[in-house]
């Protein structure tokens, strides 16, 4: 079993002095006789049970640049590992990574921060897919390379939900109070409500944003959600604790094999689409990253590696390289089509905006 | 040397008014750098953006989290104390040659991390669990019922992990109670209650009081607990803070929650000390 971002989490909160990120931070993220690429990761994000040793992708990579890789897992939360690092970066220092790999919406604050290096040279660049190829932060993709993609869907116990479920609707029907999950990543919540009103995340304007929170506290108040959560929901759905529960695709992927009446569906409302994008934070080393980011852009590279995490490949033709029950997989292999939709960029003042109302909509 | 005049600055030796300053220098070092300098900055953080209002919207933001988190602490210390004076008592008074092997039954089980101490708890209680199975067989839980994400679990958990920091002080002020105080009373006409009501329980009330404030305190902060155990209805303020301290533009509005709770913790602690008359006893 792969470990939790939760667990991490956790673990992090006690350790954090003593993170492999802060040591990191210590000791430059390049130079020496030997070429390096130093990875700041999120948990359960790499082959080989995310240990470098062990995966497959890093001893191949190794193997054909002779670039060592350090790999971190030292992303937990896209706002507490900018924190960490807001301070240096302001003062133009470098972290100690030559990679990160941030939520897109998070990748764009780091964009527009002037945070990181223009990438190098990645001529296998043009296997992105279409969908994520121009995104409005980084337009052509001079900046930043999406790492994986995430939908964003319900995974559902028929049994426990008294039917099937297809809408976001069911998903918050009074029979159901008490025993579903939502998500403290805004963007996935906030934008149920809006796909649910039959507004677009991808155009709701801020009014829309706040209504929806508005929306989110009435239905809180009256006890529907259980919990609302980061990957924590992860514990309580596959203990068969919550019936339903709005739920990250990779995550529900990795628990299906011992839980094989959960269910997973993309709403009829439609699912948030969202990536993780790779960067180069500022000082990072632009020649091994690029390295880096080519050989995950082969989709004979790309295709056991995601595979092997369930996530989705953001890499055309990643496919062609999986086993045909991975192909198979609409959660591996995800339909982009219309019914996925990225939350809109928003703007600092938005987002602030839109994250006070949520944070009190959902925690106070 | 007695006696004789002390000539001015001599040798290298301190003066005598110096040395409690010597003495308290590395504590004053250490409390100046990691708690009255990061104090300072807190109540700085918590007047920008917003200034007062920041104060002035605590509450009405975080009522019901407030409430629920000194609600949670006073039951958890309470519930603690009926818990632990009794064993604590019996450790004292009773235990004879298994005192030292009581003592550490006590404490050995902290040994292991809080955390996992908490997730065991988690595993316990979930739905499909022993407890919860154990419960719905007796009819005590309702077949959906379920034990966690509800105040029981957080409550139950919050006693269960800071118990030893009541029975420690309690039995330490038991312990050091003059057994020939126990002998006088009896040969006064007093029975076992009102030896217990008259002379025990009074020379206790330190200890109580200590164990209170070591469970009270830490139980207002915690948010493990809440955090694993309990759902959306369980979140303390520990919960708000540690979930959103990172956010800049929420960082004024939570260092105004963190000191609005140091206030309440101490208001509540003097009230407590004045109905106990514990300057007395101590």
């Amino acid at each position: 079993m792969s470990l939790s971002r939760r667990d991490f989490l956790i673990r992090s909160s006690l350790f954090a002095a003593f993170s492999p990120s802060v040591l990191a931070a210590c000791s430059s993220g390049s130079g020496g006789s030997k070429k390096t690429v130093s990875i700041a990761a999120w948990p359960a994000y790499l082959d080989g049970n995310d240990n470098p040793k062990d995966s497959p992708t890093v001893k191949a990579f190794t193997a054909a640049t002779g670039i060592a890789v350090d790999y971190q897992i030292a992303i937990d939360d896209n706002v507490a590992f900018t924190a960490k690092f807001s301070g240096d970066l302001k003062k133009g220092k470098a972290i100690g990574f030559d990679i990160a790999q941030p939520t897109s919406w998070m990748a764009a604050n780091w964009i527009n921060n002037g945070w990181v290096e223009p990438l190098g040279d990645v001529p296998n660049k043009a296997n992105v897919i279409d969908a994520l190829a121009k995104p409005a932060y980084d337009p052509d993709r001079s900046k930043s390379m999406p790492y994986s993609i995430i939908q964003t869907g319900i995974a559902y116990y028929p049994d426990k939900t008294g039917g099937e479920i297809t809408s976001i609707k069911d998903l918050f029907k009074p029979e159901l109070k008490g025993k579903i999950t939502i998500l403290t990543e805004m963007r996935d919540s906030i934008g149920f409500m809006l796909l649910m009103n039959g507004i677009s995340p991808a155009e709701a304007s801020v009014d829309d944003m706040l209504k929806a929170c508005d929306e989110l506290k009435k239905l809180r108040d009256a006890g529907q959600f259980r919990k609302i959560t980061g990957n924590g929901y992860l514990e309580d759905l596959s203990t068969g604790d919550t019936a339903a529960a709005m739920s990250w695709s990779g995550d529900i992927a990795g628990i299906q094999a011992d839980t094989p009446d959960l269910k997973w569906i993309i709403p009829s409302e439609g699912g948030m689409l969202s990536s993780d994008t790779l960067i180069i934070p500022k000082g990072g080393n632009v020649e091994t990253a690029s390295a880096w980011i080519n050989f995950l852009y082969d989709p004979k590279n790309s295709g056991p590696l995601f595979e092997a995490i369930n996530y989705g490949s953001p890499v055309k033709g990643a496919g062609d390289s999986m086993t045909a029950a991975g192909k198979a997989s609409s959660v591996i292999n995800p339909p982009i089509d219309a019914k996925l939709i990225a939350f809109r960029d928003l703007t600092a003042d938005e987002s602030v905006k839109v994250e006070d109302a949520f944070v009190k909509a959902t925690q106070q | 040397m007695a006696g004789a005049p002390k000539p001015e600055g001599e040798g290298v030796r301190p003066s005598r008014a110096s040395i409690p300053w010597f003495l308290l220098a590395p504590g004053l070092v250490w409390l100046t750098l990691f708690f009255v300098i990061p104090l300072f900055e807190l109540g700085r953080t918590s007047l920008r953006d917003g200034g007062l209002s920041n104060y002035s919207n605590v509450f009405s933001d975080n009522g019901t989290v407030i409430k629920r988190t000194f609600v949670y602490a006073l039951i958890a210390t309470v519930l603690a104390a009926a818990i632990g004076y009794p064993l604590a008592y019996f450790i004292a008074m009773r235990a004879g040659r298994f005192k030292t092997l009581l003592l550490s039954a006590v404490v050995v089980p902290f040994f292991v991390t809080y955390l996992i101490r908490t997730l065991a708890w988690k595993i316990l209680l979930y739905g499909d669990g022993p407890v919860a199975g154990f419960l719905r067989w007796t009819k005590l839980l309702s077949k959906n019922g379920e034990i966690l994400n509800t105040h029981a679990a957080v409550i139950g958990a919050l006693v269960y992990n800071f118990l030893p920091f009541m029975i420690l002080p309690i039995y330490v002020s038991l312990d050091k109670i003059d057994r020939r105080l126990l002998e006088a009373a009896p040969d006064l006409y007093a029975n076992g209650r009102r030896t217990f009501l008259q002379v025990i329980l009074p020379l206790s009330l330190p200890g109580v009081f200590a164990g209170s404030l070591l469970t009270f305190i830490p139980a207002c902060g915690d948010f493990v607990n809440a955090e694993l155990l309990g759902g959306d209805r369980q979140q303390m303020i520990g919960n708000i803070i540690s979930n959103n301290f990172l956010r800049e533009s929420f960082r004024p509005q939570l260092s105004a929650l963190s000191f609005v709770l140091m206030l309440l913790i101490l208001i509540g602690v003097l009230l407590y000390a004045r109905i106990l008359g514990t300057e007395e006893l101590a």
